[in-house]
């Protein structure tokens, strides 16, 4: 240190360096101040051309734009009971791969993930599709059926007995959940994870889901609660006596999942409920079906005559998470019906071992609670994706651990030397070729990066060699 | 912080704010600190700092569309560059002693590489970004060996009197008062082990498998304990021990951050050029 605490001046120094902390943090804290941005994050860049949701991922704008890896939060799921002897051994999605682009008019989202499980079509629990069956046990001996037993019973589900230390409950209602988590296991009955039997036809679909973060944070942070359907939910009976005695209260503080603060617009794919060809996709284009479930009507009749798959529109805030646009499919309803439900398209394709996932939907919101999409801007972004066929379902998910940004640029993509050849051939059309970047060539820039790096490495190195030499004298 | 019972979010606001000042105030307390510190390539660092940390505020006003300029881009590489350099160098210049950070400093020089390959894919179709999926493990590991530094070096040639026992004492305490409620509610309950891996993820950055919480839980007791135990021992005999853990925190804590503002690399270079000055204690 140039002064230290001890002389005067540094002491002075000091002093004034606390009172500026102090000022600038008080500042920032009452006023919405932006702080600096560096690039990170995902980049959407402008294109000339339109989504093929029929093969997403073909188009030729997405040749020059590089994918971005984002790792998931490795969700090893517990090795299920082998109930028979294919039953895969549960793994997780380690990672996601994203492009994104926009036209003028749409913003266009592939996503590419790995899935060695195969392809689910399973229908959603909450339209059709099988439930979701918590397998319960107990590592440290049996399992205690009075408990059990208690616990259903109180939840008014069925539950079979694989052995004395398993047991499968027929649903998961989240308040059940929730004593699942906090108190069951001092009881000896452990949650291991959702029951797959790939034979019986037992699992779940696989989704992905784009969370857009539409808040003010400078860097928010998800609190993915666990509970009850509704806060303040009250567990009644002999159950809710012992979680009186144990927890000291038998009312659920929480909610299912929301967030920490601000709110999000979640865009999810299902691929057996909004796929074509998914099982349960049918239910969506029964006009009958989606009045009677809080879908607008003009909006269930424009789609029953032109079925497409699209992707459904959640609502995140502290309270909560609520369904846009119907009467509450999932989670309560935020908005009443709106003609825009269908109005977020989506195209999906298993091919060797991936999934591919095209979201296209208009910049500008067509329902409320709906992120509004401004080129320029930057949004942060976070992604989840099931792999159904390994028992991932409800909370059960691989996840990008934190916000990612995502700028909307107003340029078009970098044209690299391998790929300049290919979009100029694609079309004798002038509108699909993309424009070269003018100004520095980026290898030039590139190549003064690292220099950079290894100037300051070298500095670094000098530096301690002269040291040395100067210490040794 | 960690909300280990369920906790409402009313209860987290108020710690958003007290973020929110400490980030303001790391905007301004680590340029100073770059300016005060005794180091090579000082004023051009601090001039970096002043204009990407403080400029960046200025033109999101004027310019608001700054982060998508060639320009802006280019400085905040080179930045990023110069913070991995720089922890580097100052590892470099400790020398022997230096040995119990080199795991830390390798964390943060891998961050920013990792950020460097990143933007080179989404900003200039440079296609580097492969070997990006493997490096969360990698810097998981990092952070372990970075963990026996800091014990080693809290423990390494140690006269233990009766104060040093009693803080030293009184660290693991702390650590394990820490470690042991996320232990317990997670040790053979798979449900939150889950939950928390989420929560570990989105709070602190750090991915884990949801089978492995147990033992995160006991490594951030012992993180905690080994930053108490080296401040312990910095009272005792000098500061360069407190220097080397508050280095060594800053580089655990930033290096998993998805590096969406400068003040990380900011922090990280302060950090450095302060532990290069504690050299000579």
């Amino acid at each position: 240190m140039r002064h230290n605490l001890s002389s005067k001046l540094g002491r002075y120094k000091a002093l004034l360096l606390l009172a500026l902390v102090g000022i600038v943090g008080a500042l920032y804290v009452l006023a919405p101040l932006p702080l600096a941005q560096a690039p990170s994050g995902i980049v959407a860049y402008k294109v000339v051309g339109s989504a093929n949701l029929q093969s997403p991922g073909t188009e030729s704008f997405w040749q020059n734009i590089p994918w971005y890896n984002v790792t998931l939060v490795p969700n090893l799921n517990q090795q299920m009971i082998p109930v028979l002897a294919n039953v895969p051994t549960s793994g997780a999605v380690p990672y996601l791969m994203v492009k994104a682009a926009w036209n003028g008019t749409d913003i266009i989202i592939l996503l590419k993930w790995p899935d060695p499980y195969g392809p689910s079509y399973a229908g959603p629990a909450a339209i059709a599709g099988p439930g979701h069956w918590p397998l319960v046990y107990n590592p440290n001996g049996p399992l205690n059926m009075t408990f059990l037993q208690l616990l259903t019973s109180t939840f008014h589900k069925k539950y079979f007995v694989i052995n004395s230390s398993y047991a499968v409950i027929k649903g998961s209602p989240r308040p059940m959940e929730y004593v699942l988590a906090y108190m069951a296991p001092h009881y000896g009955v452990y949650f291991y994870g959702y029951y797959v039997n790939l034979t019986s036809g037992h699992y779940y679909p696989d989704r992905a889901a784009i969370m857009w973060y539409m808040g003010s944070q400078q860097s928010p942070s998800d609190c993915m609660n666990i509970g009850g359907g509704h806060p303040n939910f009250a567990v009644g009976g002999q159950l809710g006596q012992l979680m009186q005695s144990y927890l000291g209260s038998n009312v659920e503080p929480n909610t299912g999942g929301s967030l920490s603060s601000g709110a999000a617009d979640i865009w999810e794919w299902i691929s057996g409920a909004t796929d074509p060809k998914g099982d349960n996709f049918n239910y969506f284009t029964n006009v009958t079906w989606d009045v009677e479930n809080g879908i607008s009507q003009a909006a269930a009749e424009q789609f029953a005559a032109a079925p497409h798959g699209f992707f459904i529109n959640l609502f995140a805030n502290q309270t909560g998470l609520y369904d846009v646009g119907d009467g509450g499919i999932w989670y309560p309803n935020a908005t009443g019906p709106e003609p825009g439900y269908f109005s977020g398209y989506t195209g999906a394709v298993y091919e060797n071992g991936y999934w591919v996932v095209e979201f296209v939907r208009s910049l500008q919101a067509t329902m409320p609670d709906t992120v509004n999409l401004v080129p320029g801007q930057t949004y942060d972004v976070a992604f989840a994706v099931w792999a159904g066929k390994a028992g991932e379902t409800s909370w059960d998910k691989s996840i990008s651990p934190s916000f990612i940004p995502l700028t909307i640029a107003t340029t078009p993509p970098p044209t690299t030397t391998t790929t300049a050849t290919s979009t100029t051939t694609s079309s004798a059309a002038p509108s699909t070729t993309t424009a070269a970047v003018s100004g520095v060539p980026w290898s030039v820039v590139t190549a003064a990066i690292a220099g950079i790096i290894i100037a300051v490495i070298a500095i670094a190195i000098v530096f301690v060699a002269v040291h040395r030499k100067v210490q040794t004298k | 912080m960690m909300p280990f019972l369920p906790s409402g979010a009313a209860d987290v606001a108020p710690l958003l704010l007290i973020g929110t000042f400490a980030v303001a105030g790391l905007a301004v307390a680590a340029p100073w600190l770059i300016y005060e510190s005794d180091a090579p390539l000082r004023f051009p660092t601090f001039a970096m700092t002043l204009a990407l940390v403080w400029g960046g505020v200025l033109l999101s006003f004027i310019y608001p569309r700054y982060t998508f300029n060639q320009i802006w881009v280019a400085l905040n590489m080179a930045y990023a560059a110069l913070a991995a350099g720089l922890a580097v160098w100052a590892a470099a210049r400790l020398g022997r002693r230096g040995v119990y950070l080199w795991p830390l400093t390798a964390l943060a020089a891998l961050s920013s590489a990792l950020y460097l390959a990143q933007v080179s894919v989404a900003y200039f179709g440079v296609a580097v970004g492969a070997w990006t999926i493997y490096v969360p493990y990698v810097m998981l590991y990092l952070a372990l060996a970075g963990l026996a530094g800091l014990m080693a070096m809290a423990l390494a040639g140690l006269r233990p009197n009766l104060r040093i026992a009693v803080g030293y004492a009184a660290s693991l305490l702390i650590g394990l008062g820490m470690a042991i409620p996320l232990y317990e509610l997670t040790a053979s309950n798979a449900f939150m082990q889950h939950i928390m891996d989420m929560v570990f993820a989105m709070g602190l950055g750090v991915v884990t498998t949801p089978s492995s919480i147990p033992l995160a839980a006991v490594f951030m007791g012992l993180y905690v304990a080994a930053l108490l135990m080296l401040a312990v021992r910095s009272a005792a005999e000098g500061p360069f021990y407190g220097g080397a853990a508050l280095a060594g925190l800053v580089y655990a804590t930033s290096s998993f951050t998805n590096h969406s503002i400068p003040i990380y690399f900011a922090s990280v270079i302060a950090a450095s050029l302060a532990l290069a000055n504690l050299a000579e204690y």
